[in-house]
């Protein structure tokens, strides 16, 4: 049980912060190329 | 965008994302995380924790980003312009508290660097008894002094070499380097033989648990204490961003790095315990120092490469500590900017300022411990302060006005919880601090109200409430004075 715990926790903790990271990339790479 | 040494703009949007999660790691996410995630359900915590970033951290977060982008002003000014000028002396009260921890935190780093010098001369080998070695460090006078100078000393370099531009640079250092030693600790960790008790002990979830008031207590105090939110740092990072930099996905990005660099740590710290140690409890409930200093230290002497493992961790805690440092600098650094300061002169004035009032910790460990008690608590504060303020002049025009425009993600929702606040400053603040305060009540029987020698009452409820009148009311006081005396907002005009 402890290792499903552990996948969701992962899941959770560090999908979140690759998403926002992610999500910044994305919108970095608009602004770019609005700007030009 | 440049980002020239000497510059007042940040160079890039990853060099402020990067800079604010080293403002946030600090540590608290490798010593204090750990610990206190395995002590309250491991798992579960970890869910709770996140809950409360989007409670508690994360509008904290965005409030501190309006406070410093629209007013172009550290603490103290920053109140001035957005809350009207006889609200000044609030911008002053969290500035203090923040410049009141940052006297002790140097200290702190002091240790990490006389430790990862230990660990590179070799002092920490079989039949080291870590715990005399602690003993030793922390109770000799004046012992812990030159490690604090040391730290000061490397810190200002920093700011003064490259003001905003070297904070952005030491950061894209420090946070990879970071990140990736814990790494190489989460991997020596897991693959140590027993390691899977540590992560069952870590991971083990009960999910009724969640219904317990203890486990969210933690979990907010950690929300609050380990991503600095509320403290004013962010608050000044952001003086220095362009006008349409994103506020919402920044502050979620900043609270989930540093929840994601406190799991590696967990990762790294607790299968080490578990494999190694003869007593894993102990050392898991041995506090923030005793787990890093004495039993973390004892386990290094033992485990094979253990010598490189040391290094590694003694290393990233410096990363950790130095990065959050260059925030709480640069936040003193501000506040004199504000008023007209020369930049050098500021950085040269904070860092001498700073260095000596830590003086007082890195000569005697009690005292210490004592602010640790008495700012750390305060800490609560200044949270609360922000929420009032953001009340004040209107959460929805906020949104609308300063949020909404420039954010990459349109989610009012995560801002609007910031009404939630005075519902948190009655369940939190009013409930548990009173509980808190009878509590600590009962560790000085007849005496919980005295408050010197400080050596003797470390801990009493009257060292914390005479120390934040006296400093909170000179601030008061001096109310009209910072006013009129803060006046002089950053320039920036780049979009």
């Amino acid at each position: 049980m402890w290792k499903l715990n552990m996948v969701i926790i992962m899941i959770i903790t560090f999908g979140g912060f690759g998403l926002c990271i992610w999500k910044t990339m994305v919108s970095q790479e608009a602004k770019q190329k609005a700007g030009k | 965008m440049s980002g020239k040494a000497g510059s007042e703009q940040w160079g890039s949007r990853w060099g402020l994302i990067l800079s604010a999660i080293g403002m946030a790691v600090g540590t608290g996410n490798i010593w204090r995380f750990p610990r206190v995630a395995a002590a309250n359900g491991g798992g579960v915590f970890v869910v709770a924790l996140m809950i409360s970033l989007f409670l508690w951290a994360i509008p904290l977060m965005m409030a501190e980003a309006v406070w410093g982008k629209k007013s172009r002003m550290g603490c103290v000014g920053s109140f001035k312009v957005l809350m009207g000028k006889k609200y000044t002396w609030l911008g002053g009260v969290v500035g203090w508290i923040v410049l009141a921890i940052v006297f002790y935190y140097a200290v702190v780093m002091g240790w990490c660097v006389r430790y990862f010098v230990y660990a590179c001369m070799g002092t920490i080998k079989p039949g080291l008894d870590t715990e005399a070695l602690w003993t030793a460090f922390s109770t000799t006078k004046g012992a812990m002094v030159p490690w604090h100078i040391i730290s000061m000393i490397i810190t200002v370099a920093i700011v003064y070499k490259g003001a905003i531009a070297g904070i952005e640079k030491a950061n894209k250092v420090l946070i990879p380097t970071l990140f990736v030693l814990l790494l190489i600790l989460v991997g020596r960790s897991v693959t140590l033989d027993g390691a899977d008790k540590g992560l069952e002990f870590l991971f083990h979830s009960q999910w009724g648990e969640m219904l317990k008031g203890k486990i969210w207590l933690e979990a907010f105090t950690q929300a609050a204490w380990s991503t600095g939110a509320g403290w004013g740092l962010m608050l000044t990072y952001f003086v220095y961003v362009g006008n349409k930099e994103d506020i919402a996905l920044n502050a979620t990005t900043v609270c989930l790095a540093d929840t994601t660099a406190a799991l590696l740590a967990g990762l790294a710290v607790i299968p080490t315990i578990f494999a190694l140690s003869p007593d894993p409890q102990a050392a898991v409930t041995s506090g923030n120092t005793g787990l890093a200093f004495i039993h973390l230290t004892r386990l290094f002497t033992v485990m094979p490469g253990g010598t490189i493992m040391a290094i590694a961790f003694f290393l990233a805690l410096i990363c950790a500590a130095l990065s959050s440092m260059l925030s709480m600098i640069e936040l003193g650094c501000r506040m004199l900017l504000d008023m007209g300061m020369e930049r050098k002169k500021a950085i040269l004035v904070a860092g001498v300022g700073i260095t000596i009032l830590g003086l007082p910790s890195s000569m005697s460990i009690s005292f210490l411990d004592n602010q640790d008690w008495v700012w750390g608590v305060a800490l609560l504060v200044s949270g609360l302060i922000f929420s009032l303020g953001a009340i004040k002049i209107g959460v929805q025009k906020i949104w609308d006005e300063d949020i909404e425009p420039c954010s990459d993600i349109k989610a009012a929702w995560m801002w609007k919880l910031i009404y939630l606040f005075p519902l948190w400053f009655v369940l939190w603040f009013v409930l548990i601090f009173a509980w808190w305060t009878i509590q600590a009540a009962s560790w000085y029987p007849g005496e919980w109200y005295k408050w010197l020698p400080i050596s003797k009452y470390t801990f009493t409820v009257g060292t914390m409430y005479y120390q934040w009148a006296i400093c909170f009311g000179i601030i008061f006081v001096l109310n009209n004075w910072l006013a009129e005396k803060t006046k002089y907002p950053a320039k920036v005009d780049f979009d």
